[in-house]
């Protein structure tokens, strides 16, 4: 097997509020081939994207900060390097997109300077040279008529298209890594499902290991190997997909599912979980998910849950489940 | 207006709808048109150079009780034909009926009867709940417009309201941002149905929720549609969560009408090319992606759409005729209706 392009281990980020600490993402470990591409799932503020920014540091240093752990790429540890290194690192090593491409394309400058601008920084070729390559990228991202497309500004273009210009600045360097946070939620259907053809063929021809972080279990289905569930800043539950979809282990997991409307059985009412999520800095002794899990019992409180690996691909934090009751 | 007391307003409709449960229809859409005029400036005055047809030639009925669900991608209209029913901004052409009567010939009075009957959700909980107000007073507004009953009354109903939504009733004096995502949709669900309307018009009203509040807030409206004997137009681009709460489906392209049918006829006889390629792409748990889509262009313009009709651009079965002339929108069988050309050859 192929070596691990990324290597998250025991990944602790904090968040601090008025002198207090609040975790955000704790424990969390993952490893990343080229050529895959993983799922990390949760709903709100389970820490997906704390982890996705922790990996680029782009954490606001004055209320967050990586308390514990390593994020090694090529062995190279991450979270040790100065700003001035990391810079080399985004964009030419881990790039980014993210959910709202009209945000995060600045307004004022054309499609092309955009473009070419990391080019130039990255690869120390010339404006000219980058424009070749930026016009290179335009095609490989499916647009029409890229040579009027690099004289265009975003609000010119429709979401779908931002979002290819997106991924063309993403791409342009070739990155090992493309970390995709909600890449197609403000998008439609039909131009989601372009979006995450792209995606694929991309990753395949580039042989690059993307990182898809969504609510979307849907989009997970189609596109990602390997998923992860998040819930409260904790991986609860890891597995290539089809297992995690016939036979999920983590109660959280499968109320997850069974809420969804695509899974809906009949009857009167769609499957709901009871109760909402812990609050973030909520103390909690034992598993977080406790409170709002049917099989809870006595141990289920007094003790956090280990992460316990079943096999290769498959791991689940839960008493039960992993059968260590 | 007269003052009404609660319990007696609420009781007329739903006794009524008891009784016509099935036939008669609540709101009679007819040939309804929206376009929004696009200006460029002259010399000394602007001018009219054209129109964005948001609504274009929509015609549908609901009856009593039902849920119709309103698909299609942004930008096809839904949302303006959600406004223009409620009449929060005019239509350029065509009838809404409500109980049979067109409501554009409304008077002062019998529009704030109207809106009493026919309430709306929307999608973000976060923008459509005033910040300054606390979940009292906002609850109460739409009763002290109307003039219902005194403050103590006033304030029991809301209380009684805040419970039957699975809110605590001692959350009356707290403000929007002590909530969560789904506490604030419940809150607005509470406000729309505080004045007992007929008719809810929910606009992508569970679409910014994760997917464990979704079905939490999708279950407290079908509760409620079953307590109140209510009427959904339920608007969205979610198949999945309009297939779960319709009755009825209508499919939306660029301002018209594609297909209606019942729900499980338009997924398992879909006919509109445009509807089974909405249905290819949405996401699937069973499903991994392979190959690419057939339908790969961009959605045209609505104040350029294409002539005869409007998806041939991107149909891959399109004809000749489909380049000149708009499909009619036929009924082939079983209140399945489709504008297409090819609809007959599609059926078998």
């Amino acid at each position: 097997m192929a070596e691990a392009v990324l290597k998250i281990k025991n990944l602790c980020v904090d968040f601090l509020d008025d002198h207090t600490i609040v975790p955000a993402v704790s424990d969390l470990s993952i490893d990343i081939f080229p050529g895959e591409t993983v799922g990390l799932v949760g709903e709100s503020g389970c820490g997906k994207s704390t982890t996705s920014l922790a990996i680029m540091r782009l954490l606001d240093t004055n209320n967050a900060r990586i308390s514990k752990g390593s994020i090694e790429l090529h062995g190279q540890d991450l979270t040790k390097l100065s700003e001035k290194e990391m810079q080399r690192i985004r964009g030419k090593e881990i790039s980014m997109i993210f959910q709202e491409p009209m945000t995060s394309l600045n307004p004022v400058y054309t499609i092309g300077r955009q473009l070419t601008e990391g080019i130039v920084l990255h690869q120390g070729v010339s404006q000219k040279e980058a424009e070749t390559i930026a016009i290179d990228m335009l095609q490989k991202v499916d647009i029409p008529r890229p040579e009027i497309m690099m004289k265009s500004y975003p609000f010119e273009l429709s979401g779908g298209m931002r979002q290819r210009v997106m991924i063309a600045i993403a791409l342009s360097c070739n990155p090992k890594i493309l970390i995709a946070d909600e890449p197609t939620t403000a998008l439609d259907v039909t131009v989601q499902a372009q979006i995450l053809d792209l995606m694929n063929s991309l990753r395949d021809e580039l042989q690059m290991a993307v990182i898809l972080i969504t609510h979307d279990l849907g989009v997970v289905a189609e596109i990602c190997k390997y998923v992860y569930v998040m819930y409260a800043g904790q991986i609860v539950e890891t597995a290539a997909i089809d297992d995690l979809l016939n036979d999920p282990l983590h109660p959280y997991t499968q109320g997850l599912l069974n809420s969804m409307p695509d899974r809906w059985q009949g009857g009167d009412r769609l499957y709901n979980i009871p109760g909402t999520v812990p609050l973030p800095g909520t103390e909690i002794k034992g598993c977080k998910f406790a409170d709002r899990c049917e099989y809870c019992t006595e141990k289920c409180r007094q003790a956090p849950p280990p992460l316990v690996r079943l096999d290769e691909h498959r791991s689940v934090r839960c008493f039960r489940s992993a059968g260590t009751q | 207006m007269n003052i009404v007391p609660f319990a007696a307003s609420a009781a007329p409709g739903l006794s009524k709808g008891m009784e016509t449960m099935s036939e008669v229809p609540i709101l009679e859409i007819r040939h309804l048109k929206k376009y929004f005029p696009i200006y460029s400036s002259g010399l000394i005055f602007s001018k009219q150079t054209g129109a964005v047809k948001a609504v274009d030639d929509v015609s549908f009925t609901v009856t009593k009780g039902e849920t119709v669900g309103i698909v299609g991608e942004s930008g096809c209209g839904k949302s303006t034909l959600g406004k223009t029913i409620m009449r929060l901004t005019d239509r350029t052409e065509g009838q809404v009926l409500f109980h049979e009567k067109d409501i554009a010939t409304f008077n002062r009075e019998e529009m704030q009867e109207l809106r009493k009957s026919i309430q709306m959700v929307f999608q973000d909980p976060y923008a459509s709940l005033n910040p300054r107000m606390t979940i009292g007073k906002t609850l109460e507004e739409p009763l002290l417009v109307n003039h219902v009953g005194s403050a103590q009354e006033r304030e029991n109903m809301v209380r009684e309201m805040l419970r039957e939504v699975g809110l605590d009733p001692s959350h009356y004096n707290s403000y929007p941002h002590e909530f969560s995502g789904g506490q604030r949709q419940r809150i607005a669900i509470a406000r729309a149905l505080i004045n007992k309307p007929e008719v809810i018009i929910a606009d992508e009203a569970v679409s910014a929720l994760d997917v464990s509040v979704q079905a939490q807030i999708i279950n407290l409206m079908k509760d409620m549609q079953k307590k109140y004997h209510l009427t959904y137009l339920f608007i969205s681009h979610d198949l999945s969560v309009i297939r779960y709460i319709s009755d009825r489906i209508v499919v939306m392209y660029l301002g018209r009408i594609m297909e209606i049918a019942d729900k499980e006829d338009l997924f398992t006889r879909t006919i509109h090319p445009y509807t089974e390629s909405l249905l290819e792409a949405a996401p699937q748990l069973t499903r991994r992606r392979q190959g690419k889509l057939i339908m790969n262009m961009d959605i045209p313009s609505a104040s350029n759409p294409p002539s005869g009709c409007v998806f041939h651009t991107r149909c891959a079965g399109a004809r000749q005729e489909c380049e000149t002339l708009v499909p009619e929108l036929l009924d082939i069988g079983c209140q399945h209706c489709v504008a297409c050309h090819r609809a007959k050859e599609l059926v078998r």
